[in-house]
């Protein structure tokens, strides 16, 4: 009941702060140019809603941003399960990966840029880039956090390698990949409006930019409420994803032990 | 004595680590009838549950071998089922006891609803015919030993080995089924 009253006041306190924000721009307290009254700005949104601009770069953007966090997901989950499996692999792509993950992700656009151009391609590969160190060192994590008595019932029981590593290893990993998927998504959406900030001619990040450089400010905060309610949407997803998939974890955490 | 199903034929195992090589068994050996109840008793750390991952074929020994009616064990062995100490852990927590029971059976068609209906046998057996449907972490550290039972017994292996200090077996309700030589 708590928890429920604060949550309305939190919402409250938005309310009041763009009301705020509106009474400062319309009474001129707040310079109108750089900060458009409210209204503007949801009205340019609504414009941008209607005429399809919007819908339009963001089916770009997130099809580029969901091509590239795929791709990770496969490929991270996948060499972090064997990685997590066997030591010798684990040897192998260490060095490799403490190299590679500290570097910030957009420091290899330039060289991106240079080989794959300005075209979608080159903003999948970052996404993805970026989006697979979280994925891989989580799935890395899980696995190796797998009970070995399980594995070994498993091999007791003559399940082979690939049966194994699909019925027991990865699921018993699930929690903490997701911990990976989920840091991920917030990456994605990142590097999807750095990428078309720094090159091309559509999506959301471009029409951002755009906006801003033409002075049209209203349209340029409306896209940035769209952004924001776009990452709000894909967590609220990933968080029902996760109730679904992870029902026996969260349950399991909350069932006090016989 | 009754002819011999498990035969360990003078087993020793030695590991390699950071102290030097360690052995853990010496020239073990001794033979399993059909039937017979063996106990291996020994204090902590003097290598009973090594002895019988090498028995279940899941490690090899440095010496000696393990003959599964006179076939030598070389890789994990079905038929020699074992039930760890940690049963807790060898239960997958997203299924329920009676899809644990059937893991790794892919119970499928006519055949699988008749290994249901063992299962669910099994179960009842064991005192968990209401407890079918709940999840490992719903039940008691008693119950999760006889699930991890159940599975092992479910097929119906040969030799039958329990990491367990106190296993359930003696409980009236619990009684090993026959399927275990």
């Amino acid at each position: 009941m708590k928890g429920s009253g604060g949550r309305a006041l939190g919402y409250g306190l938005v309310l009041g702060l763009l009301l705020l924000w509106e009474a400062a721009s319309v009474t001129r307290l707040l310079n109108p140019f750089y900060f458009p009254p409210v209204h503007q700005v949801a009205r340019s949104l609504f414009d941008a809603a209607l005429d399809g601009r919007l819908a339009t770069a963001l089916l770009t953007s997130l099809g580029r941003g969901f091509a590239g966090f795929a791709a990770a997901a496969i490929l991270g989950v996948g060499l972090g399960a064997l990685a997590g499996r066997h030591l010798f692999v684990r040897r192998l792509i260490d060095p490799i990966v403490e190299l590679l993950r500290p570097l910030p992700s957009p420091a290899i656009i330039p060289v991106a840029i240079l080989l794959l151009g300005i075209d979608s391609s080159m903003k999948v590969f970052i996404i993805g880039w970026a989006c697979f160190f979280p994925i891989l060192l989580n799935t890395i994590d899980g696995v190796r956090s797998v009970p070995p008595a399980l594995v070994e019932t498993a091999r007791n029981f003559g399940l082979r390698y690939a049966e194994t590593l699909f019925t027991v290893v990865l699921p018993a990993a699930t929690p903490v990949i997701f911990t990976g998927l989920r840091i991920s998504l917030a990456v994605m959406l990142i590097l999807t409006v750095v990428t078309e900030m720094v090159a091309g001619s559509n999506g959301i990040g471009f029409l951002l930019l755009e906006a801003e450089r033409t002075f049209r400010i209203a349209d340029m905060y409306g896209f940035i409420v769209a952004l924001a309610l776009v990452g709000y949407g894909l967590n609220r997803v990933f968080l029902l994803v996760d109730r679904r998939v992870l029902a026996w974890h969260h349950a399991m955490h909350k069932v006090p032990t016989p | 004595m009754t002819t011999s199903i498990l035969g360990v034929h003078g087993v020793g195992m030695t590991f390699d680590g950071a102290g030097g090589r360690h052995t853990a068994l010496e020239d073990i050996s001794f033979d399993i009838g059909a039937r017979d109840l063996v106990a291996i008793v020994g204090e902590s750390g003097c290598g009973k549950t090594t002895l019988l991952r090498i028995m279940a074929g899941l490690q090899r020994p440095t010496t000696g071998d393990v003959r599964l009616a006179g076939v030598p064990i070389v890789r994990p062995e079905p038929q020699v089922c074992l039930v760890f100490q940690h049963y807790a852990a060898t239960l997958l927590p997203w299924r329920n006891a009676l899809d644990n029971v059937l893991f790794g059976l892919r119970p499928r068609g006519a055949e699988g609803r008749q290994l249901r209906q063992s299962a669910l046998a099994l179960l009842d057996r064991m005192g968990l015919a209401a407890d079918a449907r709940r999840f490992p972490w719903e039940l008691s550290g008693g119950m999760q030993q006889r699930v991890a039972l159940a599975r092992a017994l479910i097929r119906r292996p040969r030799v039958l080995l329990s990491t367990s200090r106190s296993t359930p077996w003696t409980s009236a309700r619990a009684r090993p089924s026959r399927s275990c030589s």
